[in-house]
């Protein structure tokens, strides 16, 4: 039995990673009840999205997600993420804006298993989540995911990749592996290194984080910074 | 983990099937199985021929074995396993997307070597006491000879919300002395699915695409946990 | 009760039939290496690879059906288990050295994904044509039992999927453009 403890105070900032490996999911508390879902994965035993469900047991009302992130497609980062989106349709929902293309969209759509049998769990689950949604937000280098006055300071949240450049590569390489006629139905492999993936700076105003995903080794990079001292765990 | 002797993974569909349409000469020009293999399914194998009509469809290759019958497909693998025999499931219904199927089971079934008779007993007894038997028969052997489990989520009492389920068997081994068989079988009926416009045969194709992996891995945690759980002193 | 139809048995015709060696365990199952590169120097004697069942393509046969009845789950013949797999993609051909390169995620164990070469003499000749970036391919390490004796085997055989339809590319269309129409962009800070 998990004992999930209490949920973190207003002024208490706090970063949990969710995963069988290095973080597959992580839920970061701003500040006075503002929470940010980064990525997801799925509980083995109860089949739920773990960082879903720790916020249920800490008691957090769904209302006070504002913002959930896809940092990439691949399956072992979104699994559940769905059903996430599902539980807090008032947060706002970004992913890549490698996405905002029609060649790429037309590659989730290929492999989400909506015209197919699915060939990509990961490419299923943003499918289902870009369908159930009004809107969907592309982040790249410089885009403000999220912007608040919390305990006083000014927190903000900004995307730092993909950069432009890395359109065309990512684009060309989905490209590959994209629906054409006379080509055999198979999965697209993840490939690595991955650059369509998102990377989050969150700025505390005095503390920083950093979140990055699939950029290599460690998997999550976060740098907290007080001052001079940081630390990486990964 | 234990590492089973044989491991076997086989298909069974239930549905209305034309065993006609689903021949090797069907299965390469669709590209699903390459012309030596189609070769070796035509030809037939070791008094095995080859059987393909409206009522029956029965052939094998080196690494498959496949059955359909009106109300039944089954795909079995044979020599090494490999995810292969699921593309080629997968592939089949992908082709025959009006055929109406109404559940799909991914079976996984292994044979495992226990160390002596004394183990090979522990097991049997560990999953099925003697205490009633030996009563009932004092002066004969009793010994388990089948054993089933029925899986299915949700609390007991409480009314089923899904007919899928799993099912996991054992029996003792008839390929190898002191061995246990151990089945697992993943059944799905169509009707819990989430359908997103897909047609039947569809659903069981993403089924199969999307859940053999992890029915496999829980298949063999599974066999592991039920031998070292009935082994431990 | 209403009870599921089962589908964890094949009911059979009685045409597959079984064949039940008595396995006699090695004193020492043989290490397991990891994969970089499998070329023609490392290919274990030709023998080990001939299947069974290749023997006795030519018999001849007479046609026989009987009716359905319930199998006896022993008749499904099995004669082998994995040690390890992984699923391969090709990322380049190169013809003139005769190899492709490859990426392998293991299917067994916590195993790190890596590169590596393998010899295109790996490739069975129906597979040949599949041998291009992006190939999906199942390299599998296994012991094999066969009238009681036990050999590491491996196989390698290449993903077969049906191509994608003129329906199906349709429906891509439809639902990309779907998807584009809800995405918008972020403000970006300067």
């Amino acid at each position: 039995m998990i004992d999930y403890g209490a949920p973190p105070a207003d002024n208490e900032i706090e970063v949990t990673l969710f995963g069988p490996g290095y973080g597959e999911a992580i839920a970061v508390h701003l500040g006075e009840g503002n929470w940010m879902l980064v990525d997801s994965c799925i509980d083995p035993e109860s089949k739920a999205s773990a960082s879903g469900t720790y916020l249920e047991k800490i008691g957090v009302d769904p209302k006070q997600v504002r913002s959930i992130i896809a940092t990439h497609w691949h399956d072992d980062h979104v699994r559940g993420i769905s059903q996430l989106a599902s539980k807090h349709p008032t947060a706002e929902f970004s992913i890549s804006a490698v996405f905002n293309d029609r060649e790429a969209t037309a590659f989730l759509a290929a492999h989400s298993g909506a015209s197919s049998s699915g060939l990509s769990r990961g490419a299923k689950e943003l499918f289902e989540v870009i369908q159930g949604r009004v809107n969907v937000f592309a982040a790249l280098n410089r885009s403000i995911v999220l912007e608040a006055t919390l305990n006083g300071h000014q927190v903000k949240v900004t995307a730092l990749s993909p950069v432009k450049a890395a359109f065309a590569q990512s684009i060309a390489r989905m490209a590959q592996y994209m629906a054409r006629k006379d080509r055999p139905i198979n999965s697209a492999p993840e490939l690595h290194p991955n650059l369509e993936a998102v990377t989050l700076h969150i700025d505390l105003g005095g503390d920083a984080i950093l979140l990055g995903a699939d950029r290599g080794r460690p998997r999550y990079l976060w740098l907290v910074s007080r001052g001079c001292r940081s630390m990486v765990v990964g | 983990m234990r590492t089973a002797e044989i491991l076997t993974s086989s298909f069974v569909v239930v549905g209305d099937f034309n065993p006609a349409i689903i021949s090797p000469d069907w299965l390469e020009k669709n590209d699903l199985i390459g012309k030596e293999d189609a070769d070796v399914a035509r030809e037939g194998s070791q008094g095995r021929p080859m059987l393909v009509s409206h009522q029956v469809a029965v052939y094998e290759t080196g690494w498959f074995a496949l059955q359909v019958l009106d109300t039944q497909f089954s795909l079995t693998s044979k020599g090494a396993f490999s995810p292969a025999t699921k593309d080629l499931a997968a592939g089949i219904f992908q082709l025959v997307p009006h055929t109406p199927v109404t559940a799909v089971g991914l079976n996984f079934l292994a044979h495992f070597k226990l160390e002596s008779e004394d183990e090979y007993n522990q097991v049997g007894d560990v999953l099925a006491p003697k205490k009633i038997w030996d009563t009932l028969y004092p002066d004969e052997r009793t010994g388990l000879t089948d054993l089933t489990i029925q899986v299915q989520p949700g609390i007991r009492g409480e009314p089923l919300e899904t007919k899928s389920e799993k099912c996991i068997s054992v029996r003792p081994s008839n390929k190898i002395k002191y061995g246990i068989f151990l089945s697992y079988n993943d059944h799905h009926d169509l009707s819990d699915e989430d359908k997103i416009d897909l047609k039947p045969a569809e659903l069981v194709a993403g089924i199969i695409d999307s859940e053999w992996e992890s029915s496999w891995h829980d298949a063999l945690r599974v066999f592991d946990v039920l031998l070292s759980m009935s082994l431990e002193k | 009760m209403n009870l599921p139809i089962p589908t964890n048995f094949p009911i059979a015709p009685g045409l597959l039939s079984s064949t039940n060696p008595v396995v006699r365990r090695q004193s020492e199952d043989p290490k397991f290496v990891p994969v970089l590169k499998i070329s023609r120097s490392t290919l274990p004697s030709s023998n080990e690879f001939l299947d069974a069942d290749s023997h006795t393509m030519n018999q001849g046969v007479k046609n026989k059906f009987e009716p359905p009845m319930t199998v006896d789950f022993r008749a499904i013949r099995a004669d082998s288990t994995p040690l390890q797999i992984w699923e391969g993609t090709v990322i380049e051909v190169d013809h003139k050295a005769s190899v492709m390169h490859v990426e392998l995620n293991a299917k067994i164990g916590q195993i790190p994904r890596h590169t590596g070469e393998i010899d295109l003499e790996w490739v069975t000749e129906q597979d040949k044509d599949l041998v291009n970036p992006g190939a999906v391919f199942y390299l599998t390490l296994y012991k094999r039992t066969e009238r009681g004796s036990i050999q590491n085997s491996q196989e390698l055989r290449f993903r077969r999927r049906p191509s994608w339809s003129a329906e199906q590319l349709d429906q891509i269309d439809k639902d990309a453009a779907k998807l584009l129409s809800k995405m918008k962009a972020l403000p970006t800070s300067v």
